[in-house]
């Protein structure tokens, strides 16, 4: 199964932060909503559902690899770790984020925007 | 604990956990075999914790908003996995054999419930428009009868209901076990340790 180039993923919130999750050390899935939560400072608590929804689709990106099985309590306890691929996905994200941000700060302290389109452009000088 | 109590708890678990397996039948029969333990168990550790936190008891059923997020997100990898609709078409239409990496979903559509029904609910399809169509133009049939919509349904219901084994059988011969790549893939039996590959 050869992973698809991360830029074909479709990077939702959630998937970013579970990646974010996984970079530090493979977890499994339980212990990633924990470190989720705590990566959000308790904003964004993931579901059983939604969690395996994430891993699924970034699981078949060749963004996570499973890293292993434990049997806990009777309990089978699957390991996910983060690749190269995954890896770069999240520094990325963390990049276009940090742009992001940095644009919007400067909007919001009053500095127009640049370029074709700005509102300088179009309402001209007055008369 | 006492021994009553920690019965209880027991109980409670065992339900808790057959009401979680029902909502998981939104995922595909494959899915459930390879990864339902899995998920189950986290299932479990947010309950548990849930429990803790509010100082209750371990919940006796799957809580609704995780039901409902369960059944979203099984159809939603339904979605994903199924193959597009033009391979699709072929694989019902004319029973052509679909790429390997949609084996898994084949196992999974042969082996499923209604899958008679799923199979020749096409051919029903298009022949009760034909018949629709013919009577509309006047060509070859005397006016459209109902009776004879019902009669022609209820015929490829009795032969399919006594030929399921058969085609069943005929269905995974063909897709499954003769098909070229098949040779690493054992139906059922979740030979293929790795989740079921995306489509795209």
């Amino acid at each position: 199964m050869s992973p698809r180039a991360p830029a074909a993923f479709r990077m939702t919130e959630q998937a970013y932060l579970v990646l974010l999750a996984l970079s530090p050390e493979p977890l499994h899935g339980y212990a990633v909503i924990g470190a989720v939560r705590d990566l959000t400072d308790g904003a964004t608590v993931l579901g059983a559902a939604s969690l395996y929804g994430a891993l699924d689709r970034l699981t078949a990106a060749g963004l996570v690899e499973p890293a292993g099985e434990a049997v806990v309590d009777g309990r089978v306890r699957r390991y996910y770790r983060v690749t190269e691929a995954g890896h770069r996905a999240a520094q990325q994200e963390t990049e276009r984020l940090r742009a992001l941000a940095a644009r919007a700060e400067r909007t919001l302290r009053g500095d127009r925007p640049t370029g074709p389109g700005a509102l300088g452009d179009l309402a001209g000088s007055p008369a | 604990m006492s021994a009553g109590g920690a019965r209880d708890d027991e109980a409670r678990r065992r339900a808790f956990a057959r009401s979680a397996r029902r909502w998981m039948h939104a995922y595909p029969r494959r899915w459930r075999d390879v990864r339902g333990d899995e998920l189950l168990g986290v299932l479990e550790d947010v309950a548990a914790e849930g429990a803790a936190a509010g100082g209750g008891r371990f919940p006796r059923r799957l809580p609704a908003r995780e039901a409902a997020a369960l059944v979203r997100a099984g159809w939603a990898l339904r979605w994903r996995e199924r193959p597009p609709w033009y391979l699709w078409l072929a694989y019902r239409a004319l029973d052509r054999r679909l790429p390997e990496r949609y084996l898994w979903w084949v196992v999974d559509d042969i082996r499923g419930p209604l899958y008679l029904w799923r199979r020749l609910s096409l051919a029903v399809a298009s022949g009760a428009l034909t018949y629709a169509a013919l009577s509309v133009a006047g060509v070859l049939v005397r006016g459209f009868s109902w009776g004879t919509v019902a009669a022609m349904l209820a015929g490829f219901l009795v032969m399919s209901v006594l030929t399921r084994g058969y085609h069943r059988r005929t269905a995974m011969q063909r897709h499954v076990y003769d098909h070229p790549a098949a040779a690493g893939a054992r139906p059922g039996a979740g030979g293929r340790a790795d989740p079921p590959p995306s489509s795209r």
